[in-house]
């Protein structure tokens, strides 16, 4: 069984040993009891993407990817993958607008819509 | 590997059918399985089969009167393949034999096959724990005739009523 | 209308009590992911992008209101209060949490509702017009057949494990208000000097590859559609590829074969398997669902109520304008069917809060035998209305906003919920759907334009339906943007066609003002006021449109093929 689904086959970001070594990466999954979408933090899993461990460069990915796939087996979250970010101000920034569209909510409710900095207010831009 | 055997409710036994896969000895007295090409070489009684997902079991035919079971394989546990291979073995053929599941098996889809009518299951790795959670999910009835006892449309209409309650 | 017998509720019952434990196994952790994620698929709770959906079809489209109070009360004590109609007339919850789930079965389940086979590869919601019952051009009411086979395909075991999802459509009248031939089988049911006959096709399907269904029987006995179904069904189920996702569909299988080939597979096994024990019973099960859709009493002074519809109209010109758009002519004299599109410019396509939930269940007590029907085009119908309480229920209506002139108009848009809430999706389609029904009203175009179907899909597994659109739009990703692909010239009626694609896609911020331009040019060049944007389009050709599309200037005199 593999626990480490790849979201997107073109997405460099999704493999841990990706071919763009040096950019930074998060991971991300949903929470297996109601599917929210958690990020892996140095606490464990969640729900604000400030909060969320950057991993720079191929070894630290590695090692996110492993943690986040051993959380997966033990029924945690369900669906880890790795996302590329840009870092601004300290808030990781993901590259795809899926992902950022994951970590806010759809942008057709704004009033479902998520912060993911509930404590800085750092935006993420669409 | 003990054997599931299907009936409700379930429960494990002890399997007395042996394998051939047609290379070695000749086994010299059944019960014993063996591949579909090897069935006009043996003599010995009481003799099963291996079918494919992709055989047709329609090249069974001759063969049917010396077969007391044939075992189904599931090439992955969502193969639907060996359920029309059941219903064309029951319905069309008039097989009465013991009909097995083998392959890729998955506890929660056994439901689907006591519905299907096969009568055993060999499943990796089975707890007596397992027994109960087949009691748990049991799917009783479905609608179609080929469920035989357990179709809901046969039991609606068999007085010829309209509205029969269960 | 359908009620659950005590066999259905049994039935439904032990497939919820099977899904709780499955639940709560993998809670517990005693299952994995793989293997509960197919159980849950089946059980109709896919992972979207946010959170669990759970996906509840509405059986050839057919409501009750208590089914309605139902997904209301779902809709606040498990979701955040909306419900969305999707394009096969099933209502979803985007936001529901895997401890909840069985709760939320069990809920519907005391209201005759069950997500069985609403995901993964099996035979999903069979869906059939919204119009059944009531179009006065009915040959044969579809729903007792539509339930019928309902009852045959589900958890049958032989086809709950198909090679890929199986979609069905049924309609009872040469109008196509289900577009059968876009699905996996559609069949369509007529009369033959008081016999029902069926014709069957096969092959159909949008997605990745957009195909529309073939006949293999012009005129089957319907009484035989059992056995021909499951022969088709069977043969499906041992040919069909599974060694490629995207070859596996029954479209396939009919193409690598040929419609002759295929035909003659499919005869073949029909005539060896048909079961006469089959055949009779599902005459008598027919039957027996039949007497559940007798149609409501409609006894009512006919002339009066035209006069008093006709004397309404006169009086109020906004409800005259809604009557000309979304009332429809009824079998039963005196009557009419409404519908209630959920398309106020601006709102999300298909988009039900809990409150208008409630007041279209209120509505369809009191004015349609409590009877309501969804959509493929996400909207919904009250079915039986008096015309002398059309005022009544229109004036309700648009005090909530749900009276939207608009029925068949441009802003009647179709949408799939897109980026926005989808996995699969490469670019968001509602935000677009959104714009573009907010510039089209802004212009007060919905009129002038007359019938005209734009159908948004946000990936090409084309949910938004968009290849059978008047006007399609695909939803992709292009080096990191989103980008829309236009099609013109599909069809998703009993003229069905395929859309042609014009060109290289657009950008986010060019996608809208292209579309409006377009229509500029439709406006400008169509040969009178009756003639269609799709029949402009098939006189003109689509060519003729492309480059108004990529101009960055306003149209231009193009050459006209025709």
């Amino acid at each position: 069984m593999s626990v480490f689904h790849m979201t997107h086959k073109d997405e460099p970001a999704a493999r841990p040993g990706g071919r763009r070594a040096g950019t930074a990466r998060i991971a991300v999954a949903h929470r297996l009891t109601d599917g929210r979408v958690v990020y892996l933090a140095a606490s464990g899993w969640r729900e604000s993407l400030a909060e969320a461990t950057v991993a720079h460069g191929d070894p630290e990915a590695e090692a996110l990817a492993a943690r986040a796939a051993r959380d997966a087996a033990a029924g945690l979250v369900v669906d880890p993958t790795l996302v590329e970010v840009t870092v601004d101000h300290g808030l990781p920034v993901p590259v795809r607008l899926r992902e950022r569209i994951r970590a806010l909510g759809p942008t057709v409710h704004p009033e479902l819509q998520r912060d993911p900095d509930p404590r800085g207010g750092r935006r993420v831009p669409l | 590997m003990p054997l599931l055997r299907l009936a409700p409710p379930a429960i494990l036994r002890d399997d007395p059918w042996r394998t051939w896969d047609g290379t070695g000895p000749r086994p010299a007295r059944g019960p014993v399985i063996v591949p579909r090409d090897r069935l006009a070489d043996l003599a010995v009684r009481p003799l099963g089969v291996d079918l494919a997902p992709v055989d047709d079991p329609a090249d069974l035919r001759p063969h049917l009167p010396d077969l007391a079971l044939v075992r189904l394989h599931f090439a992955f546990p969502h193969d639907g393949r060996p359920h029309s291979q059941a219903r064309l073995l029951r319905a069309r053929l008039g097989f009465t034999g013991e009909l097995r599941a083998a392959g890729a098996l998955v506890l929660d889809l056994v439901p689907h096959l006591e519905l299907a009518g096969f009568d055993s299951a060999e499943l990796p790795a089975l707890e007596e724990g397992d027994l109960a959670i087949l009691a748990r999910i049991r799917l009783p009835r479905i609608y179609a005739p080929e469920a035989g006892a357990r179709s809901i449309w046969r039991a609606r209409h068999a007085a010829g009523g309209g509205e029969a309650e269960p | 209308m359908y009620r659950y017998d005590a066999h259905d509720r049994e039935l439904v019952r032990a497939r919820v009590r099977q899904f709780a434990d499955q639940v709560r196994r993998r809670l517990e952790g005693r299952l994995d992911e793989e293997t509960f994620r197919r159980l849950r698929l089946l059980n109709g709770l896919y992972l979207q992008l946010h959170a669990y959906m759970l996906r509840v079809p509405i059986p050839y489209g057919t409501l009750r209101a208590d089914q309605l109070r139902t997904l209301a009360e779902v809709a606040e004590r498990f979701d955040r209060g909306y419900a969305h109609v999707t394009t096969r007339q099933n209502v979803q919850f985007h936001w529901i949490r895997l401890v909840d789930a069985p709760a939320v079965l069990e809920r519907l389940a005391e209201a005759d509702l069950a997500p069985i086979q609403a995901c993964g590869n099996s035979i999903r919601n069979i869906t059939s017009d919204p119009f059944a019952g009531v179009a006065p051009d009915e040959e044969v009411d579809p729903r007792p057949w539509c339930e019928l086979l309902r009852q045959f395909l589900t958890l049958d075991p032989e086809v709950h494990f198909l090679p890929r999802k199986f979609k069905m459509a049924v309609i009872g009248a040469r109008r196509d208000r289900a577009m059968i031939r876009a699905h996996d089988i559609g069949i369509r049911l007529w009369r033959d000097d008081g016999r029902v006959r069926a014709e069957v096709l096969a092959g159909g399907g949008l997605g990745r590859t957009p195909m529309l269904g073939q006949r293999l029987r012009e005129d089957l006995p319907a009484e035989e559609l059992l056995p021909y179904v499951r022969a088709i069904l069977r043969t499906y189920n041992r040919f069909g590829r599974r060694d490629h996702l995207y070859r596996s569909r029954l479209k396939i299988l009919v193409h690598d074969l040929g419609i002759e080939r295929f035909r003659a597979v499919v005869e073949a096994e029909y005539a060896a398997g048909r079961d006469p024990e089959l055949v009779d019973l599902g005459r008598r099960e027919l039957a027996r669902i039949a007497r559940h859709f007798a149609s409501p009493a409609h006894a009512v002074d006919a002339a009066a109520e035209e006069a008093r519809l006709a004397a309404d109209r006169r009086h109020d010109s906004a409800f005259d304008a809604f009557v000309a758009t979304n009332v429809l002519r009824h079998r039963h004299p005196g009557h009419r069917a409404v519908v209630v599109t959920l398309k106020r410019p601006g709102a999300v396509p298909g988009d039900l809060d809990a409150a208008a939930m409630r007041l279209l269940a209120d509505l369809a007590e009191r004015h349609s035998f409590g009877e309501i029907r969804t959509t493929h085009e996400q909207d919904l119908v009250l079915p039986h209305v008096r015309a002398g309480a059309l005022r009544a229920l229109w004036a309700e209506l648009a005090a909530a906003g749900l009276a939207t002139p608009n029925w068949r108009r441009a802003t009647d848009l179709v949408s799939c919920p897109g980026l926005d809430y989808c996995q699969l999706a490469t670019a968001r389609s509602i935000p677009v759907a959104q714009e573009l029904a907010r510039a089209l009203a802004a212009r007060g175009l919905d009129r002038e334009l007359g019938e005209l179907a734009i159908r948004i899909s946000g990936c090409i597994n084309a949910c938004g339906q968009h290849h059978v659109g008047h006007i399609g739009v695909l939803g992709l990703e292009k080096r990191g943007r989103e980008a829309y692909q236009i099609t013109v010239g599909g069809s998703d009626a009993e003229d069905a066609a395929l859309g042609t694609v014009l060109g290289p896609a657009l950008s986010r911020e060019e996608i809208v003002p292209a579309l409006l331009r377009m229509l500029d040019l439709y406006r400008a060049r169509r040969r009178d006021p009756r003639e269609r944007f799709l029949d402009f389009v098939r006189r003109v050709g689509p060519a003729a449109l492309r480059e108004v599309i990529h101009a960055p200037t306003p149209a231009r005199p193009a050459r006209d093929p025709a």
